[in-house]
């Protein structure tokens, strides 16, 4: 049997992994991949949730969240990029662009 | 019996799918998090995208594990690997030394943080909810909420992925400029 419950702790249990995987990896890419680990963590919640209560609303807010997401990966690959034309590596701990 | 411990699903079937489903789901995150060969994580990150439109598919939303698998497996993980490709990223990222602990430290903080909530509050503040009636995710339900209460949030959103569109072009721009001096 399957309970809100169960899905619950997947989706922390997801979440927690990704925001690992921001904290531990240096080079920007795989860092982006664990924000979407996260991000989809989330929307595994609010699919259960809807689901739960029978509110379409959650859905709707997924679709936000996916529109959202495929947003920020366009314009922060694109930061990538510029960044490793800029300081010639990705590696985010050796990055000193702001310090002037 | 409070919301929490609702039966979402209790067919024999749904529960082995789901159990298959979260193991491979956990399994696929951790490789993507300590893989060392950037483009090998973003194949695992794309099974990770399938196996949660099958969780999807399990919560009764159709529409939404269908987008999952066009959007985020088929052209965001293209997007990154287009990008892995274009700047050869190789090499062993992983963070050695003090820094690992105390970034694993942090993640287990929060997941014994939001465990606690999950297990803990969510019953206290969710009971007398309804049982779950499903039909929610299907594409009628959904774009009947979406054009109708939520129109302005759609709009919304295409303004957003507009902007985000004049940016890629604006920051390609700068590159092609810089790359002529």
């Amino acid at each position: 049997m399957i309970t809100l419950y169960h899905f619950l702790v997947l989706s922390v249990v997801l979440f927690c992994i990704g925001g690992a995987g921001v904290l531990l990896r240096r080079d920007a890419v795989t860092l982006f991949m664990g924000i979407e680990l996260m991000l989809n963590s989330v929307n595994l919640a609010f699919l259960a949730f809807s689901r739960l209560h029978g509110n379409a609303v959650g859905q709707i807010f997924v679709l936000m969240v996916i529109a959202v997401a495929a947003a920020e990966a366009a314009v922060g690959l694109a930061l990538i990029i510029l960044l490793k034309r800029k300081a010639g590596t990705v590696d985010v701990s050796g990055i000193r662009l702001l310090r002037g | 019996m409070s919301a929490l411990h609702q039966t979402i699903s209790s067919v024999p079937l749904a529960v082995v799918v789901f159990w298959v489903a979260a193991v491979l789901a956990v399994a696929s995150a951790v490789l993507v998090v300590i893989g060392k060969n950037p483009v090998v994580c973003a194949v695992w990150l794309i099974f990770h995208f399938f196996v949660l439109a099958v969780l999807y598919l399990l919560l009764g939303s159709s529409f939404l594990a269908a987008v999952q698998v066009l959007v985020y497996a088929g052209a965001v993980m293209v997007l990154f690997l287009f990008v892995l490709m274009f700047l050869r990223v190789r090499t062993v990222v992983l963070e050695g030394g003090t820094h690992a602990f105390w970034a694993l430290l942090a993640a287990s903080f929060v997941l014994v943080a939001l465990g606690a909530f999950a297990i803990k509050l969510i019953p206290r503040v969710q009971n007398g909810v309804d049982g779950c009636p499903g039909g929610v995710g299907t594409l009628m339900s959904i774009s009947r909420e979406l054009l109708s209460r939520n129109l302005f949030a759609f709009e919304l959103i295409s303004a957003i992925l507009l902007a985000a569109v004049v940016g890629g072009v604006v920051i390609a721009k700068v590159m092609s400029k810089e790359g002529e001096e």
